[in-house]
């Protein structure tokens, strides 16, 4: 059996003449949280569309769990918050996290225990008599978090599910994802925040309509480390020295200083511009 | 898939309640305070037309004007992505947002009848009820066939709110709805025709008379809305 959640293999789309996608494989393994990473445009929606059936493939196959995600059964095993998503307005949290169990054919009873236990979980239980439209931007995503989880998925698919979060939101909505990845789910996220992806992720995906790099963050940060940053404390100057010359060049400081590796910010904005 | 539509349709009636003021408003006061401001002015034959009319209104209302609009709002907040990713059909959530409208525009149509016959403006005989509660149901099917197909058809949500307040409003005041066909000129004919508001218009006026012409008509609404959905499934309703 495979050991893959999700498995990509030399997907292609385009639209019209537009190239979305060129030939992109990856793969997230059981248990696992991978991170897809690029900027606007670079195709991570539009992969992200096809990992729940929105879109087919034109060239390549998508697999998750094994399965064609266009099985609908396999739907059923997956969570996913697409981007731009928002929850029922007009519904009440407890209404939108009950009918994602029902629509997905969980029996009502066992549907209101479970949503009962995830709003539980997200810390939204004083908010579940509260119609949606009235509660923040942050409240909503976790709405729609706990929409994807209620039914407990094997597979989560988040597309930029903290955009648009303040700084706290954001820690609290990295809370929830280590709490479910420490239930053993296969998590893809795509975000363009750095600090998230370092902050989360096993592995990581560069692209821009293909796939540039992967590797675990600290892997991509050693792959791609050409410099290092000498910040002279003294003179408060930062020097950009290549790694072969870092002993020679902070032997010769005088006072403190702080040697730092390129982050995983850098080392992407590096990637990108060599694309 | 039972269980996953039912649930579908019970929520679409959950999210009414957020608006029910508006709802019953426009299900309840709006009919009446129509049938009752125009008392005054509408006498004779005319008042079926004018009953009939504003049962078409009604219908028009619920369907042409509001199905598209739920649709595209639900698309341009994500929400068809939602449903496809949560394994269900698209074409089982078209009816689960169609059904809860087409009761509505039933509902609210029976209720004009009521106050025009409480008001003693018209009679309707038990076997003319029979047909019109046909002839509401093939209507309020008809014109959520009509949104459904603006719906998959016009996927920019600005075009698709201006497409479908139009024809709402169009198909309910520039169609022989509150005025014979037979006054409507030769040349304007087929325009009319291609009208669905045409087809429930002449079926619902008949009924109320206890006319079984309505049935010919009640079978021409039936077409067009096959026609309509014929088109929207070839089409598709896409996130």
């Amino acid at each position: 059996m495979s050991p893959n959640a999700i498995e990509v293999v030399g997907l292609s789309k385009s639209y019209g003449k537009v190239v979305a996608l060129e030939d992109v494989s990856l793969e997230v393994r059981k248990g696992e949280l991978v991170s897809l990473l690029g900027p606007n445009g670079a195709g991570k929606t539009t992969l992200v569309r096809h990992l729940y059936c929105e879109l087919r493939p034109e060239k390549g196959f998508v697999r998750v769990l094994g399965v064609d995600p266009c099985d609908r059964e396999v739907r059923l095993r997956m969570g996913v918050t697409p981007q731009e998503a928002q929850p029922y307005g007009d519904l009440t949290v407890f209404d939108n996290v009950y009918y994602a169990a029902r629509v997905r054919g969980v029996p009502r009873d066992k549907a209101r225990e479970m949503a009962l236990e995830t709003i539980r979980r997200l810390g939204l239980w004083e908010h579940r008599d509260r119609y949606v439209m009235d509660l923040s931007g942050g409240l909503r995503r976790r709405t729609l978090v706990a929409m994807a989880v209620v039914h407990s998925p094997e597979v989560l698919v988040l597309d930029e599910p903290t955009t648009g979060l303040d700084p706290m939101g954001r820690r609290e909505f990295w809370d929830v994802l280590r709490q479910l990845k420490g239930e053993g789910r296969a998590i893809l996220l795509t975000t363009h925040y750095m600090e998230e992806a370092e902050a989360l992720s096993d592995r990581v995906y560069f692209i821009n309509r293909k796939v540039l790099a992967e590797g675990t963050p600290a892997e991509l940060r050693k792959r791609f480390a050409f410099y290092y940053e000498v910040i002279d404390l003294e003179e408060g100057k930062v020097y950009k020295v290549r790694e072969d010359e870092v002993k020679e060049f902070v032997a010769k400081l005088r006072g403190k200083f702080e040697v730092r590796a390129p982050s995983l910010e850098e080392v992407y904005l590096e990637v990108m511009k060599g694309a | 898939m039972l269980r996953e539509l039912t649930s579908l349709i019970e929520m679409s009636f959950r999210q009414m309640k957020a608006y029910l003021a508006v709802n019953l408003f426009f299900a309840i006061v709006f009919p009446v305070a129509m049938i009752f401001g125009f008392s005054y002015i509408v006498r004779g034959p005319a008042v079926y037309y004018f009953v009939s009319g504003v049962i078409v209104l009604q219908v028009s209302l619920s369907n042409i004007l509001s199905v598209p609009q739920n649709i595209g709002w639900d698309r341009e907040n994500g929400r068809l992505s939602l449903i496809i990713s949560m394994g269900v059909p698209l074409w089982a959530y078209a009816i689960a947002m169609t059904l809860p409208n087409n009761l509505y525009a039933m509902g609210s149509g029976l209720l004009v009848l009521g106050v025009a016959v409480a008001m003693g403006y018209l009679s309707v005989s038990p076997g003319g009820l029979a047909m019109l509660i046909l002839a509401l149901l093939v209507s309020s099917i008809q014109g959520s066939m009509v949104g459904l197909l603006m719906a998959a058809r016009i996927r920019n949500w600005r075009l698709l709110q201006q497409v479908s307040q139009i024809a709402g409003f169009g198909f309910s005041f520039f169609a022989p709805v509150y005025f014979p066909l037979s006054v409507v000129p030769r040349y304007l004919l087929p325009l009319a025709m291609l009208e669905p508001t045409t087809y429930a218009a002449q079926a619902i006026r008949l009924s109320l008379l206890g006319d079984p012409a309505s049935f010919v008509w009640d079978l021409g609404t039936v077409v067009y809305g096959a026609v309509m959905a014929a088109l929207a499934s070839k089409w598709g309703l896409k996130a």
